[in-house]
C-alpha cells in the first residue's frame, strides 16, 4: 500500500459526508447520564433534558431519512 | 511538516476539523448545545466525600462528559474508528453511572468490581515470566492476594447494564462501537481503500 499525496489523499482525517450518528450518540449519551444523576443531587433539569432528548430524536429522523420522528 | 510526515498530529489537520465541522454543521451545532448544558450544570452538583453513591455518581459524571468530549475532539479531527472507540468508553461509564444512580447497594457491587480488576493485575504480574516486575513480586504475598480475592466480585457489562435497564444501549451501540475498540475486521475499512477493481491502494 502506498500513501497518496494530499489534497486526493486515500489515507488520512476521515471527511465522511455524516457523522451524524456518533454525533447524536455522544450528546444522548451525556444527556442519558444527566437523567440519572439528576434525582441524586435534586438538579431538577429533566424537562430541559427531555427537550433535547426531542430535538435529538427529530434530527436521527432526519439523517436517516425516516419522517415518522 | 504537512500530514504526510506527521499524519494527525499535523497542525494542517486544523483545516480537516474545519471541513469536518462545516460538512456536519447541523448535528455539531445541537451537540455543541447540548454538551453546554450538561457541562454547566455539573457545577450544580454538591457531592460530600461521607456518601459513597455521591462519590462515584460525581466521579462517574464528569469522566462521562470527559469521554465524550474525548471522542469528539478524535471525530473533528477524523479518527472516526478512534472516536467510535471513546464512545464505547462513554457508555460503559453511563451504565456504571446509571446504577450507581439507581441504588446504594450498587455502590458495594462497583467496588467488588473494581478488587476483582486489581487482583487479575496482581495475578497477571506475579505470573509474568518477564523480570521486569521481578522489583514489586515479595510485595504480592499470597496473604494479600487472599484479602483481595475476598472483596473481588466480577459482574459483566451486560449485566450492569440490565441492572440499569439500559439492556438496549448495550444491545446496539455498545456491541457496535465494540468493533473498534477490539479492533475488529470491520473496524479496518477506514484503513483498507480498493480502486474499482477492488485492489488495495
Amino acid at each position: 500500500m502506498k500513501r497518496a499525496t494530499l489534497p486526493d489523499i486515500s489515507w488520512g482525517p476521515d471527511v465522511r459526508e455524516e457523522l451524524h450518528p456518533e454525533l447524536i450518540d455522544a450528546a444522548r449519551l451525556i444527556i442519558l447520564g444527566l437523567w440519572r444523576v439528576d434525582p441524586v443531587f435534586s438538579l431538577g433539569i429533566r424537562d430541559k433534558l427531555t427537550e433535547f432528548t426531542n430535538e435529538l430524536r427529530v434530527l436521527d429522523a432526519e439523517g436517516t431519512g425516516d419522517t415518522s420522528a | 511538516m504537512g500530514l504526510n510526515e506527521e499524519d494527525y498530529l499535523s497542525s494542517d489537520i486544523s483545516a480537516y476539523s474545519q471541513e469536518i465541522r462545516a460538512r456536519n454543521a447541523e448535528y455539531f451545532k445541537v451537540f455543541d448545545k447540548v454538551h453546554r448544558f450538561c457541562h454547566e450544570k455539573k457545577f450544580l452538583v454538591q457531592p460530600h466525600n461521607r456518601d459513597g453513591q455521591h462519590v462515584f455518581a460525581v466521579g462517574l459524571s464528569v469522566k462521562l462528559i470527559c469521554d465524550v468530549e474525548a471522542a469528539v475532539i478524535l471525530m473533528e479531527r477524523g479518527l472516526s474508528s478512534q472516536s467510535r472507540s471513546m464512545l464505547r468508553v462513554a457508555t460503559e461509564t453511563l451504565i456504571k453511572l446509571a446504577n450507581i444512580c439507581k441504588a446504594y447497594e450498587f455502590v458495594e457491587a462497583y467496588i467488588k468490581t473494581g478488587e476483582h480488576q486489581r487482583l487479575l493485575f496482581l495475578r497477571g504480574m506475579r505470573n509474568n515470566p518477564s523480570h521486569a516486575y521481578d522489583f514489586i513480586l515479595p510485595e504480592l504475598t499470597d496473604e494479600l492476594i487472599s484479602e483481595i480475592s475476598e472483596n473481588a466480585s466480577d459482574k459483566k457489562v451486560a449485566q450492569w447494564a440490565r441492572d440499569a435497564g439500559m439492556s438496549d444501549l448495550y444491545n446496539v451501540p455498545y456491541r457496535l462501537y465494540s468493533q473498534d475498540v477490539h479492533s475488529a475486521p470491520a473496524s479496518l475499512e477506514l484503513y483498507l481503500v480498493t480502486n474499482e477493481e477492488g485492489d488495495l491502494t
